[in-house]
């Protein structure tokens, strides 16, 4: 199969999208995005647990956590 | 390209000025929403990876370097949230090649039986349509952009950010993928 033909084939099978230009004004929706409280990912509870724990198990860390905040 | 706006806008921006942020958005969202829609291709999901790439930009507004182009540094972003949509989509909905069951509802709409063509035709597009499905969402973007919309390859590392080589290697790896999928599902022509 030739890269042409290829092209012919992806062209004819996987449509142009419907609307090319926006529908709706997204400002409102960006704006409300921005009033969003910074939400915590996974990795930062995970982080934050784990620092927890460290500080219960060793807590002469405090200062060296301290040190790096 | 839109025209860059002008550098006292955009060190507003960097500074966190909302309404300069707002004005960046206002010139800049029908390019960028055109722009992911050429690679997720469905106007809702463009539509939310074009807010979550300027939310990513504003959170990243004292990384950008205002003596360069805020549209092309635009265009990185939304590249980069159109191909995280890609992986989260092929998380959450993509099926196997070989699932006869399912027909991986997408970001890709077929085009597949046209009048007067019988269903093969519905057939052999959603065969191909499943192929390209199948590709790793980088591949799939360079695929797209390159073979489907017909980008040229320097445009295409731009937008990625990365060398022209390395689109290179990914469009032929792409065409090599899909060549094997589409061989093993029948289709030699």
């Amino acid at each position: 199969m030739t890269d042409e033909r290829l092209k012919e084939l992806l062209r004819g099978a996987i449509s142009p999208p419907d609307a090319e230009e926006l529908r709706r004004d997204l400002w409102p929706q960006m704006a409300a995005r921005l009033e969003e409280r910074p939400r915590w990912s996974y990795i930062d509870l995970g982080l934050a647990a784990a620092a927890a724990v460290a500080l219960a198990v060793f807590p002469e860390w405090l200062w060296l956590l301290a040190y790096h905040l | 390209m839109q025209d860059e706006p002008d550098r006292e806008l955009l060190r507003r921006f960097t500074h966190g000025d909302r309404d300069a942020f707002e004005a960046l958005f206002r010139q800049f969202e029908r390019e960028v929403y055109r722009w992911i829609l050429r690679i997720v291709r469905e106007p809702g999901a463009a539509e939310d990876a074009l807010i979550e790439a300027f939310w990513r930009a504003y959170r990243g507004r004292a990384r950008f370097d205002s003596s360069r182009s805020f549209g092309a540094w635009m265009r990185r972003i939304a590249t980069n949230v159109a191909i995280d949509q890609l992986k989260a989509h092929r998380r959450h909905k993509w099926s196997p090649l070989d699932d006869e069951a399912q027909i991986p509802a997408g970001s890709m709409t077929r085009r597949g039986g046209r009048a007067g063509q019988g269903p093969d035709s519905f057939e052999l597009a959603d065969q191909i349509h499943r192929a390209f499905a199948s590709l790793p969402p980088k591949l799939q973007v360079v695929a797209t952009l390159a073979l489907i919309e017909e980008l040229p390859l320097a445009e295409i590392a731009d937008a990625l950010d990365i060398p022209p080589g390395t689109v290179k290697s990914r469009l032929f790896r792409a065409t090599r993928d899909l060549r094997t999928q589409l061989t093993r599902v029948g289709l030699h022509t």
